[in-house]
């Protein structure tokens, strides 16, 4: 049975309206674009001030005075838009920046490179999976060794080649994959139309 | 005549053609469901055998990090892992970093799972959700060193007023993280999960993600600082037959077989178009 619930609606409309740009754009398509922006970015707005509110002002309410430093620091962000004092900006910023690359830079070489060289060069439980990872890292690897002009010429070159059809599978399974999830978002709308609104799913 | 040879138009079919074909056939299909069987794949069975082997009482950190976006993919991957959660005594603690993760939990838990209801689950003993905290990767970080920052959930009741987080201090009070993530690179994505959680602290991490981000987490997965990798397309209808709990992931499935057939298709078709005109051009 189609729904009666007037918010159903509403979100089915919206969906129409933004699908409908797949056949052609249409004033109802910017009218729901615009909408959806605008819903987003209130959204984000009102859910940032409350984090303010209850992790900055509350707690200086509270009487932890400490919390003020964050906040005078965060509003010196602001001072970009002041043509005399937007040079305090740099300190806001520099606080963030320092923040964030002293945390990545804590685990990031670990992470990304020491595991993953590990991996790469040792075999594991399944053997024949780490020969596969040792050959397609070392040929991809050898795929842009350009100081190397060697390696390009000769026999040798079906290495570098081999690399660069390796790369072109993972291209392949990382399109295949996008698409997938592609068809699953529309997938989803879809279900939302029919069952919700329209009642025609089980 | 126009002088258009077959594989000039074959290879420019209009688009809204093919959309067209596409709406009416998904439609279809999902009205009509083929019944097309399901294979638990590995992965899948992994992560449920994750939470399986988990003892009862054991501590859940649940991440929301998706959005209305992600939702058709996510959600019903996220309702199924959350049922098999409430389905066993576990403690289930629901955070987000995301703006629109709030709007999500009160979707998905509240209107959805009612694991009050649907589980007798109590909320604040059994599960309980923190809401929207700033700060990314930051945030992810301290509460890696002190859970208790969180400080009060989304209803505003203080964290010592809530018992499921009784003993829950940091990361070493986790039995388990579970994140669904829609994000690759950006606030809560799994490689801030693996190098504020995992690598530091070798915290267990479970990644359930978008299908076109599998190619960019896998590293970590094969590397072992995932314990459990799955994509939310195919394996929340998995995961749905596991847990007993058949939803959208089940009724997407046809849909999605017949909209990947309809690409492999236009693949193949636009292949045959692009040789028979190179042979024509040749002779």
């Amino acid at each position: 049975m189609i729904s009666s619930d007037i918010s159903i609606w509403i979100a089915a409309f919206f969906t129409i309206t933004i699908m409908s740009y797949a056949f052609r754009d249409n004033p109802l398509f910017k009218f729901a674009e615009r909408t959806f922006i605008a819903a987003v970015i209130g959204h984000a707005v009102v859910m940032g001030v409350n984090s303010l509110r209850q992790f900055g002002f509350d707690k200086v309410q509270a009487g932890n005075i400490a919390y003020i430093v964050p906040i005078v620091v965060g509003i010196t962000i602001f001072s970009r838009y002041h043509p005399k004092y937007y040079w305090l900006s740099r300190y806001g910023m520099a606080a963030l920046v320092g923040i964030g690359v002293g945390l990545e830079l804590r685990t990031v070489p670990q992470a990304n490179i020491v595991s993953q060289l590990i991996k790469a060069i040792t075999l594991g439980d399944n053997v024949l999976m780490g020969i596969f990872t040792a050959m397609t890292t070392f040929t991809v690897i050898l795929h842009f060794t350009f100081t190397v002009r060697k390696v390009h010429e000769g026999p040798q070159s079906v290495l570098p080649q081999i690399g660069r059809y390796l790369m072109l599978i993972a291209f392949g399974a990382a399109f295949g994959n996008t698409v997938m999830t592609r068809m699953n978002l529309l997938v989803g709308r879809l279900i939302f139309l029919l069952r919700d609104w329209l009642g025609l799913m089980a | 005549m126009s002088g258009k040879s077959v594989f000039d138009r074959l290879e420019s079919i209009p688009r809204e053609i093919i959309y067209a074909i596409l709406l009416v056939g998904l439609c279809y299909v999902l009205v009509n469901p083929i019944g097309l069987p399901i294979k638990v794949t590995g992965e899948t069975r992994e992560l449920y055998d994750l939470i399986e082997g988990l003892p009862e009482g054991s501590v859940v950190l649940v991440d929301i990090a998706f959005g209305a976006g992600g939702m058709p993919e996510l959600g019903p991957a996220f309702t199924a892992v959350m049922h098999h959660m409430f389905q066993r005594n576990l403690r289930v603690i629901v955070i987000t970093l995301y703006t629109e993760g709030p709007q999500m939990y009160n979707i998905l838990v509240d209107g959805k799972i009612k694991p009050d209801t649907t589980y007798g689950k109590t909320y604040g003993t059994d599960y309980c959700f923190f809401g929207y905290n700033a700060g990314g990767v930051t945030t992810m970080a301290e509460l890696a060193r002190n859970m208790r920052v969180l400080g009060t959930d989304y209803r505003g009741t203080s964290l010592d007023q809530l018992s499921v987080m009784d003993g829950v201090e940091d990361y070493s009070d986790i039995d388990l993280v579970i994140t669904f993530t829609t994000s690759s690179g950006g606030i809560s994505s799994p490689a801030d999960w693996v190098q504020q959680w995992a690598t530091p602290y070798g915290a267990p991490l479970a990644c359930v993600v978008l299908k076109m981000m599998t190619p960019t987490v896998s590293p970590y997965y094969g590397t072992g600082q995932v314990d459990a990798l799955i994509p939310g397309a195919g394996a929340s209808a998995e995961y749905e037959l596991l847990v007993n709990r058949p939803d959208e992931g089940l009724a997407s499935t046809d849909a999605l077989s017949f909209a990947h057939l309809l690409v492999v298709a236009l693949v193949v078709l636009g292949n045959i178009a692009f040789l028979g005109k190179g042979g024509a051009q040749r002779a």
